[in-house]
């Protein structure tokens, strides 16, 4: 009995131990992207290769209703990666996806079967609104309302799990596939794909990276057995390491050479899934290695609206990097910004930057201090190159100015 | 409902995984009967390993001809290397399904794309039309400073799809590029 009810244990443990979401919420928004890349690389020939009139005629569908499927596949798909209703946005996809697959199945690649694996495990798995709009929303609010963020979104380990073995699977058929041929094993493989002019994205780096056909083809095999070996209780973790990042440089090195569909953008998406906050954290501190401490962001915590922009602001911080310091707080002012004028805190939002490799500790305030946060907030990176634009600035310092002015504080004035 | 939740979930997993596993198995099994159906319904199909068990070094060429007289002249040909890369894997997919023929529908998807090329190479209506499939083999298959020449590629013709252009114009839109021609 006792046997019994510590494999159950042991069971309980191994399927719904708390773990974090964030991983899934990643997971979800790369597959998403990988199949919004297709649909949207493919839409010029989409009615050829899908459409009712195209390489498969149907009298089942219109025109106009393939087009519309095709515009809501698109939109469902542009929703599930920003996480716009995540799940409903997810399932959505899911489906379409699945009906485009099966309208014509000559148009998709091996790639595209792992997208529709992955497709199928977010549908069924719990947290996958980490990461997402929908919850970048929520955790703005709850740090206007409480000044603090959500507790870090979990899920069962469950889901986590499942990605493994698919992935171990993909590994195990992969290689078992390779086993009879000889150009995997004499280290010619990369090179025959390289030069295939079906399968080379740039023709004139082929030669180039031909020469190293033999380290390229011989850390796919080692690749799969990594991936494999997880099989073994209680793996190295090093072993785990390996797999993810042997598999994720071979698949973004596939992804910028060679054109061979979804497959390494797949890869990626499932590479990251399969990162533990262990692993984000051993990332974040390789990322943050040169920078002295974290940037303080000095906000205005009697205003709603800079809480909620400050709540927004730590949501994005993927890095963590930043913390947010209400200056009315007389011991947070005490420890942040001591040697700081009250009246210039009053008027913009200030940040203190620490020291960065051989940038000096500064501190910036309003347009620009935002300008230079949207570097190290990842979300923001889009944004950032615009902010320089020549006009923007000038532009952006008056409407921040207006907006600091006019910014509406519990207690009427805005003062100390 | 809360007691069962767990052994409920525990229990779809164990099926899951099965089922999958099952499924791709590469022989014919019992349960592999039984699990096909599931991961078909569910997209769990495991995909195809590509470049196995060695990456193709064979070439494929497209050439389109037209009947005249006894004998063909060619129309056109499909330079993969031409088409975008962005829907070069497709087509790629759709030349290996030519080239090693697996599903029944491949035929009619190669007949129709060669219907789709009569007007954009001014076939004329009505005309017999086929496509033949050439292929070189690259003389980097074993070993890469193995460069023979390349007047001395292997050319082989390997499959012939014929088709006759079809009384109006296309249904299909100028989907592949008229440089890909």
């Amino acid at each position: 009995m006792s046997t019994v009810s510590a494999l159950r244990r042991r069971l309980d443990a191994f399927l719904f131990a708390p773990f974090a979401a964030t991983g899934l919420g990643v997971l979800r928004a790369l597959w998403a992207a990988a199949c919004l890349m297709f649909f949207l690389g493919v839409l010029p020939h989409a009615a050829t290769l899908f459409g009712p009139d195209g390489l498969q005629p149907s009298d089942r569908v219109t025109v106009s209703q393939f087009w519309v499927s095709y515009a809501a596949l698109l939109l469902s798909l542009a929703c599930a990666l920003v996480g716009i209703w995540p799940r409903w946005s997810t399932i959505l996809s899911f489906l379409l996806v699945l009906a485009f697959h099966g309208r014509n199945p000559h148009a998709f690649t091996a790639g595209d079967g792992l997208l529709r694996q992955i497709g199928f495990l977010l549908c069924i798995a719990p947290g996958i609104d980490a990461f997402s709009l929908a919850r970048a929303r929520r955790q703005a609010l709850r740090f206007r309302r409480h000044r603090a963020l959500l507790p870090a979104r979990t899920m069962p380990a469950w889901p986590y799990r499942l990605l493994l073995w698919t992935m171990i699977l993909f590994a195990a058929r992969a290689l078992w596939a390779m086993l009879p041929g000889t150009a995997w094993t004499h280290g010619t493989a990369a090179a025959i794909v390289l030069w295939h002019p079906f399968h080379a994205r740039f023709p004139g780096t082929v030669e180039l990276l031909a020469s190293f056909s033999r380290p390229i083809t011989l850390s796919v095999p080692i690749a799969l057995v990594a991936w494999i070996a997880l099989l073994i209780p209680h793996p190295l973790p090093i072993l785990r390491r390996v797999a993810l990042v042997l598999t994720a440089l071979l698949a973004l090195g596939a992804w910028l050479f060679l054109a061979i569909g979804t497959l390494p953008l797949a890869l990626l998406a499932a590479c990251c899934g399969l990162l533990r906050e262990s692993d984000r954290a051993a990332l974040r501190d390789l990322l943050n290695a040169k920078i002295a401490g974290p940037i303080v962001v000095l906000y205005d915590g009697e205003c709603g609206l800079c809480r909620s922009v400050a709540g927004l602001w730590l949501t994005g911080d993927w890095l963590r990097r930043v913390t947010a310091a209400d200056f009315r707080d007389a011991g947070a002012r005490a420890r942040f910004a001591a040697d700081l004028d009250p009246a210039a805190l009053e008027r913009a939002i200030h940040i203190r930057f620490p020291a960065m490799g051989a940038t000096p500790a500064r501190t910036l305030s309003g347009f620009d201090a935002i300008r230079a946060l949207c570097r190290h907030l990842p979300p923001f990176w889009p944004l950032f190159p615009l902010l320089f634009v020549p006009g923007i600035p000038r532009l952006g310092r008056r409407i921040y100015a207006w907006i600091a002015a006019n910014r509406g504080c519990q207690c009427g004035a805005c003062a100390i | 409902m809360r007691r069962l939740a767990r052994p409920l979930i525990a229990l779809f997993l164990l099926w899951h995984v099965t089922a999958v596993t099952a499924a791709a198995l590469p022989a014919p099994r019992p349960l592999a009967a039984l699990a096909r159906p599931y991961a078909r319904l569910t997209g769990q199909r495991q995909p195809p390993v590509p470049f196995t068990p060695d990456p193709d070094a064979t070439v494929p060429f497209f050439v389109i001809e037209t009947a005249s007289g006894t004998g063909w002249t060619m129309a056109g040909a499909v330079e993969p290397a031409r088409l975008s890369p962005r829907i070069r894997p497709s087509i790629a997919r759709i030349a290996e399904d030519v080239w090693r023929p697996q599903d029944p529908r491949t035929e009619g998807v190669v007949r129709r794309f060669l219907e789709d090329r009569c007007e954009p190479l001014l076939i004329e209506r009505g005309s017999r039309v086929r496509l033949r499939v050439r292929s070189i083999r690259m003389p980097i298959a074993i070993e890469i400073d193995d460069t023979t020449g390349a007047g001395s590629l292997e050319t082989v013709d390997l499959r012939f799809v014929e088709t006759t252009c079809p009384a109006g114009p296309s249904p299909l839109s100028d989907a592949f590029p008229a440089a890909a021609l």
